[in-house]
């Protein structure tokens, strides 16, 4: 069983050099990147892993008693072989014999040396190992029949002397072409025999203990080149993928892409977004919903998610009619202020309804690192656009008016409610007020006195975006809520505001949805 | 108890390696070589790219995208809207092929022009973007559908034994038409004798050099037609009662040129 595996593992060595010499005849400059061999790749460095298993088996203890109830380190050590030769044979193939790049030759002088050096530690130093326990046997026969013949000797102190004059080389060669058997031979020359015998064996067993030295340091080698094989490696395979897989073409898209277009704007586009986008706030909007203790509007975007899978529903013309719209084409401040508005409502919207169902505009399945501000959610005139891009660098940056912090949507219940419908340029400014009015009239986010204990509590918005209310530019926080506040708390604010306690209501990013209103959850 | 002080010293080494590696980076000047992407980069180069395009020898991003590879819109930057290639018939094609690299191959050597007409990867590319477009109104779809079901049965293609599935595809025609010499009087066909490798045939015998049959095949040039043919080509000839279809009168098979007891006779 034994010579039979290293008779297996021995060919696959050699193959192996043959096929890398294989260069010598033949070299496909497109073999490699072509899809047979990909797969060759794949699964050679796949099989190139597996020899890891071992190792770590081998030296993480916790790892070895957990994998050695299913399977014994002696058949690991067999998989670590075998698949350290496949392995690289595989890979040696998916090169083509194409050695051209600085990293790929090194990378498959590296395969081969250690593929070799793999080999030598385990066939040939396990051969000098075992001459070395063999000889030590006779060593110690021969020291054994040695003692033997010196107690012979010791009885006949007389033959001592003659020992003498056999000593020195001539004594091999006389004894050599002596063809007696040993018994008959005389005890003295026998003592000679043995002790040059013992003398002999010990030389041997030391110059291999001393060639095994040398390779005593072969496993810390054959590990440290693996592990460098293996950056090797993990540099190919990034290279393969930052430079373009070519086996891929077949399911990735390689026609050109929209954003390498012109975008074709129209100038109907506009009209036509606002029109598509008022039909689906209309339909889908509802008021006086509570939500966790807020009283709130919502959208029922169990709909909208329904309608952004229908290709020509409201929903999907609105998305296609952005694509047209040439965002500088607006004459009106108004206008612009209101479209921009309005995208951001739709943006926030849509990523709601792509991942609909979701708790939370929030959710991991609309961003997985909680930003969903930072994605790219709608796409205008061809190019793309974040909810905070518009917020902060468009609607913020250009407009300087603090009302849009209200009236962008953050689809949440503690939000400002949204308006009846979408923003119009005509009444945009009659819009917005009526908005944080609204807002400040609620007393279940926006605005709620305790006269007795002289504090306010202000909507959640205002303390996010607290540092805007600076007092230069813009009116302080205090000003802004006397502006707002319904008339009948703005006289006791006014005479009290210097000792005021300002506090915020809380934060709840449940969705502004119909599915989460108290009344359906109590229902279910 | 020392073995195990032994083992312990990995960690402090490859810690002290970091380190090491670190201090190197922070110490050397910014523009040090190795602190540039592109010379690692180059270590994965496959091959010199062509002359003209060497410039972009350390600048890889201008034509690689991570995972898909080569991408068009990355030639078209230079290359768009080249009207001699597309005006000219045979390679009219290129405005509507999607993709470049499967014939523009690169990276073959500084003395390698990078364009090698590939057939089948046309043709593929053409499936690729009918399958793409799944509008049912453009009849892509349809088309896809036809061309999947005659490739099936596409042996029933007479002729183009040397050819691969996906070349039995494609109309040599519309790109080729001007090549015929036969004036459509072979048909359209013309996988049915030449293949995608070369246009000349190697197996075709030419008649015997005595036979009479020319005019068959061949056809006289306007000249023979006019006054010339009397005054030049039947007085250079001495054949002064040759016709104009008995082309073996005064011609030889060598070459046009070459008159029967003449020699080599250029006129023009």
């Amino acid at each position: 069983m034994k010579e039979r595996e290293s008779l297996i593992i021995g060919s696959l060595t050699v193959f192996m050099l043959v096929l890398w010499l294989g260069f010598l005849a033949h070299s496909s400059s497109r073999f490699a990147g072509s899809l047979a061999g990909g797969i060759l790749a794949i699964s050679g460095s796949a099989l190139m892993m597996v020899p890891f298993a071992y190792v770590f088996a081998k030296r993480i203890k916790w790892l070895k008693t957990r994998i050695t109830k299913f399977i014994s380190m002696r058949s690991l050590l067999t998989i670590h072989i075998y698949a350290g030769i496949l392995g690289p044979i595989l890979v040696l193939m998916h090169t083509g014999h194409k050695f051209e790049s600085t990293l790929g030759m090194t990378l498959t002088a590296m395969t081969i040396v250690v593929v070799i050096s793999g080999y030598i530690g385990r066939y040939l130093l396990k051969h000098i190992s075992t001459e070395v326990r063999e000889k030590k046997l006779l060593l110690t026969n021969a020291q054994d029949m040695y003692q033997q013949t010196m107690t012979e000797l010791q009885a006949r102190p007389d033959q001592r002397i003659a020992i003498k004059s056999f000593t020195g080389m001539l004594s091999k060669f006389f004894l050599s072409i002596e063809k007696e058997p040993e018994f008959a031979l005389p005890v003295e020359v026998r003592a000679i025999r043995l002790s040059e015998s013992i003398a002999d064996l010990e030389y041997a067993i030391k110059s291999h203990e001393t060639f095994k030295g040398w390779f005593g340091k072969w496993l810390k080698v054959h590990f440290a080149i693996s592990w460098i094989l293996f950056g090797l490696l993990v540099m190919h395979v990034w290279g393969a993928v930052h430079f373009g897989l070519r086996w891929s073409d077949s399911w990735a898209p390689t026609t050109l892409t929209s954003q390498y277009q012109p975008a074709i704007t129209s100038d109907d586009a506009p009209e036509k977004f606002s029109n598509s986008f008022a039909r689906l706030y209309k339909e889908h909007w509802r008021p006086n919903v509570t939500i966790h203790g807020y009283r709130t509007t919502v959208f029922n975007y169990a709909g909208l998610a329904k309608e952004s899978k229908i290709s020509q529903s409201d929903f999907n013309q609105a998305v296609t009619s952005l694509r047209r719209i040439n965002p500088h084409g607006f004459q009106n401040t108004d206008q612009k202020k209101a479209f921009w508005i309005n995208v951001y409502n739709f943006a926030a919207m849509k990523l709601v309804a792509e991942q609909y169902p979701v708790d939370s505009i929030t959710d991991k399945k609309i961003s997985w690192r909680g930003d969903p501000w930072g994605l790219d959610a709608v796409e205008i005139g061809g190019k793309n656009y974040g909810l905070r891009q518009i917020e902060k660098e468009i609607l913020l940056g250009k407009f300087k008016d603090l009302r849009i912090i209200f009236a962008v949507s953050c689809a949440a219940v503690s939000c400002p409610d949204r308006t009846d419908s979408i923003f119009y340029g005509k009444n945009l400014n009659k819009q917005l007020d009526d908005m944080v009015r609204n807002l400040f009239a609620n007393r279940t986010k926006g605005l709620s006195i305790q006269k007795n204990e002289m504090k306010i509590t202000l909507s959640w918005i205002l303390k996010a975006d607290k540092d805007l209310f600076d007092g230069k530019e813009n009116p302080t926080l205090i000003d802004f809520v006397l502006k707002y506040a319904p008339a009948k708390h703005t006289a006791w604010i006014k005479a009290n505001e210097d000792k005021l306690k300002i506090e915020f209501f809380e934060h709840d990013w449940t969705l502004n949805d119909t599915a989460q209103a108290d009344a359906i959850k109590k229902r279910t | 108890m020392a073995k195990k002080k032994k083992k312990n010293k990995w960690p402090w080494i490859l810690a002290g390696a970091f380190i090491l590696l670190g201090v190197v980076w922070f110490l050397t000047p910014d523009d040090a070589r190795f602190k540039h992407a592109n010379v690692w980069q180059s270590l994965t180069s496959p091959g010199p790219l062509s002359e003209s395009h060497a410039f972009l020898e350390n600048n890889c991003a201008a034509c690689h995208a991570p995972v898909t590879g080569v991408e068009p819109s990355k030639c078209i930057v230079c290359h768009a809207n080249n009207t001699d290639l597309l005006k000219r018939q045979p390679t009219a094609f290129h405005a509507h092929v999607t993709s470049c690299k499967e014939c523009h191959l690169e990276h073959n050597g500084k003395n390698m022009l990078p364009t090698g007409m590939d057939h089948a990867a046309m043709a593929k590319i053409g499936m690729r973007a009918l399958s793409r477009n799944k509008d049912p109104q453009s009849g892509d779809q349809v088309a896809l559908a036809n061309l999947k079901h005659w490739m099936q049965m596409n042996n029933t293609r007479v002729g183009g034994e040397n050819l691969k599935p996906m070349e039995k595809l494609l109309n040599c025609y519309t790109c080729h038409q001007n090549d015929d010499q036969h004036f459509s009087l072979f048909g359209k066909d013309c996988a049915q004798c030449h293949t995608v490798q070369q246009w000349d045939i190697p197996q075709y015998r030419h008649p015997s050099s005595s036979s009479r049959d020319c005019s068959q095949c061949h056809q006289a040039p306007p000249s023979h037609y006019m006054m010339h043919f009397g005054m030049i080509s039947q007085t250079v000839a001495g054949k002064h009662k040759a016709k104009v279809r008995e082309c073996f009168a005064c011609h030889q098979t060598t070459s046009w040129p070459d008159i029967k007891g003449v020699g080599w006779y250029k006129h023009h």
